[in-house]
């Protein structure tokens, strides 16, 4: 009796131990989602300069978006016979001679798009995905609901997956394209405001709704 | 042996109790900090929802006595901008959305209402325009006293955190919007062409022929339209009954599985969405245009060309127009996709082509090519000029001029009147990670 009380108490200190080191790991592990799009918005400018000093003759290395030691000898040569402040910094001047428009812009749009695709459809038909996000595109067009992606996706209440945090997952390319489809015009519900899964969901108000179209587990509506 | 077993039992049992305790405290501690954040950002959207109703009844009043055009055009010029900020503190107070719909769009048009108004070239309010400023007043009125209600539960220690519930369909809060709904209130209608407006939302088709079809007779028109897909497979998926009605279809083609929409109304092939192949990109953009103007042709859609192209990954984007005696008709755009991996096409997209194409034969370019280019921008270093057909923001065509040209690196397009020379828009090439956009 009294060597298992030892060995409960043992135990239950190991296991009160282990929890602290995880969740501080999490908590140190948790980067910012942004740094994402804003990483990739700088590769592909990064990768067209890489590619115009090639086009020129001053640049020899991989075309990876990465400005190393290689990357930036080029830019100064380059700036050198340009007659340039040589500092191996492309900014308007240098983007200016190199023919290169400085001004890339991540999409955020499309990635909130994306995720709230993934968080409320991954698993349906690519069509299904591309319905959720024109539906979401639709309440941005409607004077009944919020002006902007952002606060359509954030409006509380709006969407289960949002309220529940699946929002936070990553989205796979599935979920970007049809995020991209959607923002390009593709509308399989010709205007629909509203979805719903009909074996889950509880509102008699969505209910009342008038059905336009049954695309895998959802119904859209108007 | 056994008290040192004792005691480490104790001394864990104790460890455990003191980091319970520890991280109770702190993770109470913030929820507690969180949970009033969020019950300030309520109540701060709330009070800001109810000052700019309160702002925009005072504007509409004096409006309602003033004989002085431009003291009534800088009262529209507040009310535009508090009917905006109300709609965005709305959205974000945690109401159910089917009772502020009628109120969020009565904002949202009041601020575009106002717009047109400003945006004309009248010097005063027609008879028309006054009563729909009356009805707007009676409206907002009702809005104010409802919302002052809340204000004042509020101001007495009402708590909106305490009072949600997502386990009903409207919770206490929600309850007390219950006022704002189309059966409480008389929402006035707005009659205008701007933002938000009726007439944008409920669009006339007129690219389709008059002649309906049955699912048999569309599925048939579909496989002759998708006769070079190698298509194994049509099944049926019923049908849209929105503002198209469509046949929908589940083609399988090769290892690409399609949805598939024609109308009812003239048997035409509106949406067509693929799924993107993953190997090498082996099609060149040149080719994925050809591709998509060809498969136009063998919709016997006559004169398509490529008027913009935007490549993501391994998808080319194509926008078709048809061009006819050189003019461009943008408002009957039709986007393809083309998946560079194979050079199948993998999404087609023909909606504005329903809504808007027709025979165009009454239209005027007024102004010639040379006095366009003398309107241009001395900045801008031209590369191209086209006549063409543009859609208008809120609704309706004009005939224009579509100048293409470079400034410090960026692209811009100037679409000019073509019978008035006034410039109708400007727009500029963006560099996105996605590809090119027109913005």
């Amino acid at each position: 009796m009294r060597r298992y009380i030892s060995v409960l108490g043992i135990s239950l200190t190991i296991v009160v131990l282990f929890s602290f080191m995880y969740s501080a790991i999490n908590i140190w592990q948790n980067g910012d989602v942004t740094t994402n799009i804003v990483e990739v918005a700088s590769i592909t400018q990064n990768k067209e300069i890489q590619q115009k000093l090639k086009n020129l003759g001053y640049y020899n290395g991989a075309i990876d978006g990465v400005l190393g030691e290689g990357s930036i000898q080029a830019i100064k040569k380059f700036q050198r016979d340009n007659g340039l402040t040589v500092d191996g910094i492309v900014g308007a001047k240098t983007a200016a001679k190199l023919n290169i428009s400085l001004s890339t812009q991540s999409s955020n749009d499309v990635y909130l798009l994306a995720k709230c695709v993934h968080a409320e459809a991954r698993g349906e038909e690519y069509v299904g995905q591309v319905a959720v996000a024109a539906v979401i595109l639709n309440r941005v067009e409607s004077p009944e609901f919020p002006n902007t992606i952002a606060g359509v996706i954030y409006q509380p209440w709006a969407f289960t997956a949002v309220h529940d945090g699946q929002i936070n997952l990553e989205p796979n390319q599935s979920a970007y394209n049809a995020a991209r489809d959607a923002m390009n015009g593709w509308d399989p519900t010709y205007g629909c405001l509203f979805y719903y899964n009909p074996a889950v969901a509880t509102s008699k108000w969505i209910f009342s709704r008038q059905t336009v179209v049954t695309i895998g587990k959802h119904v859209f509506a108007i | 042996m056994k008290k040192t077993g004792y005691i480490l039992a104790i001394l864990g049992l104790s460890l455990v109790c003191v980091g319970l305790g520890i991280a109770l405290y702190f993770n109470t501690t913030t929820m507690t900090g969180h949970a009033s954040t969020l019950e300030n950002v309520y109540q701060k959207s709330l009070y800001e929802l109810i000052d700019n109703v309160n702002a925009i009844e005072v504007e509409v009043s004096k409006m309602l006595v003033s004989n002085d055009y431009d003291s009534q055009k800088k009262s529209m010029t507040n009310i535009k901008q508090q009917a905006t900020d109300a709609q965005n503190c709305l959205s974000y107070l945690p109401i159910s959305s089917g009772l502020i719909s009628s109120s969020s769009k009565f904002m949202n048009q009041l601020s575009g209402y106002s717009t047109s108004i400003l945006n004309g070239t009248q010097s005063a309010f027609s008879q028309e325009q006054e009563k729909t400023w009356q009805e707007i007043y009676d409206c907002i009125a009702n809005l104010k006293y409802e919302l002052n209600k809340i204000s004042l539960k509020v101001s007495q220690g009402y708590s909106i955190l305490e009072n949600l519930d997502n386990n009903k369909e409207i919770d206490g809060f929600s309850q007390n919007f219950s006022g704002l709904t189309n059966d409480s209130i008389e929402y006035p209608s707005m009659i205008y062409d701007g933002p938000f407006s009726d007439g944008v939302l409920n669009q006339e088709i007129k690219g389709l022929k008059n002649e309906t079809c049955n699912e048999a007779s569309a599925r048939e028109y579909l496989s002759l339209a998708l006769k070079n897909f190698a298509v194994t497979e049509i099944t049926s998926q019923g049908k849209t009954t929105g503002k198209f009605v469509t046949y929908n279809f589940v083609v399988k083609a090769d290892n690409i599985i399609y949805y598939a929409q024609v109308t009812e109304q003239g048997k035409f092939l509106i949406n067509l969405s693929g799924n993107v192949g993953d190997g090498e990109i082996i099609y060149s953009e040149e080719n994925a245009i050809k591709t998509a103007e060809s498969f136009a042709k063998n919709l016997a859609l006559e004169n398509m060309k490529c008027v913009w192209k935007a490549t993501s990954k391994n998808i080319t984007y194509v926008n078709l127009a048809p061009v006819v005696n050189g003019i461009i008709y943008y408002p009957d755009l039709i986007k393809v996709k083309v998946d560079r991996t194979n050079g199948n096409i993998i999404g087609w997209e023909a909606t504005n082509y329903a809504y808007n194409h027709t025979t165009r034969n009454n239209g005027t370019f007024a102004k010639s090519e040379d006095e366009i280019l003398a309107s241009v921008s001395s900045k801008i270093s031209v590369n191209s000029l086209k006549k063409c057909i543009i859609p208008l923001e809120y609704g309706g065509e004009s005939y224009a001029y579509e100048i293409c040209g470079k400034y410090n690196t960026f692209t811009y397009y100037i679409y000019i009147d073509a019978n008035t020379g006034k410039q109708i828009k400007v727009m500029r090439v963006i560099q996105t990670t996605d590809g090119e956009l027109l913005l």
